[in-house]
């Protein structure tokens, strides 16, 4: 199959344009609490944690582990792995998984990279980690 | 008053034929269930002083009140969140029952799901606001596909097969066998079927899906006194409760500390046995809301049938068949009747207590009925008179 991927693109506004702005920069930059000193995903006013307002975009190490996934076999160029990736930091993403779908396990260590996926946008994806 | 239980009983049922295409309205549906359901109950829709909507049906409540020519509704509140409201309308109709500020109050549920907007086909329809463009631009397309990623887990966990979410599709499938209003009645299904259908999103297949359905349903509440002037055995409310749980997210609930712990329904049950008084052990049947086969081994283990991780072994050898040890979805569910956002599972909970159903329950005295998995939701424990 030689078939583009049509990606449908977030439309960011006021509380993640920086979420979207460090993908663009190819970092992986999340909310950080500054009282309580936990990240949280996905972008929100407040932390869960200790109700603080305050907190800044920080970047994440880019590691983390498999904690589940699923194969896409319609709609996406099939198959298509979509993984539920568990940082380093603790937060937990959905992303494209870019490995054979066959390689998928839980626990697999897994590492950041991006996908530009129109003019405006990019997004994560992760890989199998480096040695 | 401390308690809700058996203020309130469910004293009629309405539903509409359902099909992949209904050539007609939402808003005729709508009717159609709500005139049929006070019909059951003996009433004139012209009694209706209550109302309850889900917040995302399509017929505002003034205008169903024009249609019926109700003069005075008293009480009109809706409830969020898709199928996750099915149980919470009645919780609604049963507290404003129980304080006294309404006497008959239709809940509804009416949708061209099939031949209008199909939820499966969501991402495609939806601007990536809000939570969603965390996941469906990553390749999670639909509904399904969120709640396999939470079966993965289980499955990797606890050793769970795909062989008991088959056992899980077939049980109802052989319900809505028996029931001619099911829209898979004329279809058989075996473990064999189920296995070998096209995969969609690993480790779902076809069968582990539920229907695309047009239809509407409804039901008349009111209370004890009133009841014995109906025409119908009254069925009673014994409990009724709304739940959700931590990271509460419609669909993508990731960030639990366990995905495959339905926090919304392990954190409800607890309040939901105490009002009723009774444990997972007296119930005798179960309409288990059914989007996705894994969602009901989860709830299972959710409201205590079995331990945490357990519900795996616990449907096999078709232990939710009717003659099973907690015949399940006897209608067909969603999986096979069809998709009206569970009311229709509410309608069959009734039928099996007033001992009405295709597939009856030999002396069934208490029903458990959930409403949508994975958003927030609800859920009731019924009883017959
Ligand atoms: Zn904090």
């Amino acid at each position: 199959m030689t078939e583009e991927v049509a990606r449908l693109a977030p439309m960011p506004g006021p509380i993640n344009e920086e979420f979207y702005n460090g993908l663009s920069r190819h970092e992986l930059v999340l909310q950080k609490c500054t009282d309580c000193n936990k990240f949280r995903f996905w972008p929100i006013e407040m932390c869960p944690f200790c109700n603080s307002f305050n907190y800044e975009w920080t970047r994440c190490s880019g590691k983390g582990t498999v904690h589940s996934y699923t194969i896409q076999h319609a709609t996406m160029p099939y198959p298509w792995p979509v993984l539920l990736v568990e940082l380093e930091e603790g937060p937990r993403l959905v992303s494209h998984g870019l490995m054979a779908p066959e390689e998928v396990k839980i626990g697999m260590h897994v590492e950041v990279d991006y996908e530009k996926i129109s003019d405006e946008i990019t997004l994560h994806a992760f890989k199998k980690a480096g040695k | 008053m401390d308690s809700l239980k058996d203020k309130s009983c469910i004293v009629g049922i309405g539903e509409t034929e359902y099909s992949k295409n209904s050539g007609r309205s939402e808003m005729r549906l709508a009717l159609e269930a709500i005139k049929a359901a006070c019909d059951d109950a003996g009433i004139s829709p012209k009694e209706i002083d209550g109302i309850v909507r889900f917040s995302v049906d399509s017929n505002q409540v003034d205008e169903i009140a024009r249609n019926l020519g109700l003069e005075n509704l008293r009480f009109f509140p809706e409830v969020f969140f898709g199928g996750g409201a099915g149980c919470g309308t009645v919780q609604m109709a049963a507290m404003a029952v129980a304080l006294g500020k309404a006497k008959y109050v239709a809940c509804f549920r009416s949708l061209n799901e099939r031949s209008g907007f199909r939820y499966g086909q969501m991402a495609m329809a939806m601007p990536m606001m809000g939570h969603f463009q965390y996941s469906i631009p990553f390749g999670l397309m639909a509904p399904g596909s969120m709640v396999a990623v939470m079966a993965v887990r289980h499955m990797h966990l606890y050793g769970t097969k795909t062989t008991d979410f088959g056992e899980v599709a077939v049980a109802f499938r052989k319900h809505a066998n028996k029931n001619p209003k099911a829209m898979m009645h004329s279809k058989t299904l075996t473990l064999e079927d189920h296995a070998n259908a096209r995969m969609i999103a690993y480790p779902l297949r076809l069968f582990d899906y539920c229907q695309e359905s047009d239809g509407a349903t409804a039901v008349i509440v009111t209370s004890p006194d009133r009841a014995k002037n109906l025409k119908q055995k009254p069925v009673y409310i014994m409990a009724a409760e709304q739940g959700t749980g931590s990271w509460m997210e419609m669909m993508t609930s990731y960030q639990r500390k366990d995905i495959t712990d339905l926090e919304e329904y392990t954190r409800m049950a607890p309040h939901l046995w105490k009002e009723a008084g009774i444990g997972p052990k007296d119930i005798d049947c179960a309409q288990i809301y059914d989007a996705f086969t894994p969602l009901v081994i989860m709830q299972l283990e959710s409201f205590g049938f079995c331990k945490h991780g357990e519900g795996g072994p616990f449907v096999r050898n078709g232990a939710l068949e009717i003659g099973g040890k907690l015949p399940t979805n006897t209608s067909g569910g969603c999986l096979s009747e069809a998709y009206i956002h569970g009311m229709n599972q509410i309608v069959e909970g009734v039928r099996q207590l007033r001992g009405t159903s295709l597939v009856q329950v030999p002396k069934c005295k208490h029903v458990l009925v959930t409403s949508g998995s994975g958003i927030p939701t609800s859920a009731l424990i019924l009883r017959s008179a």
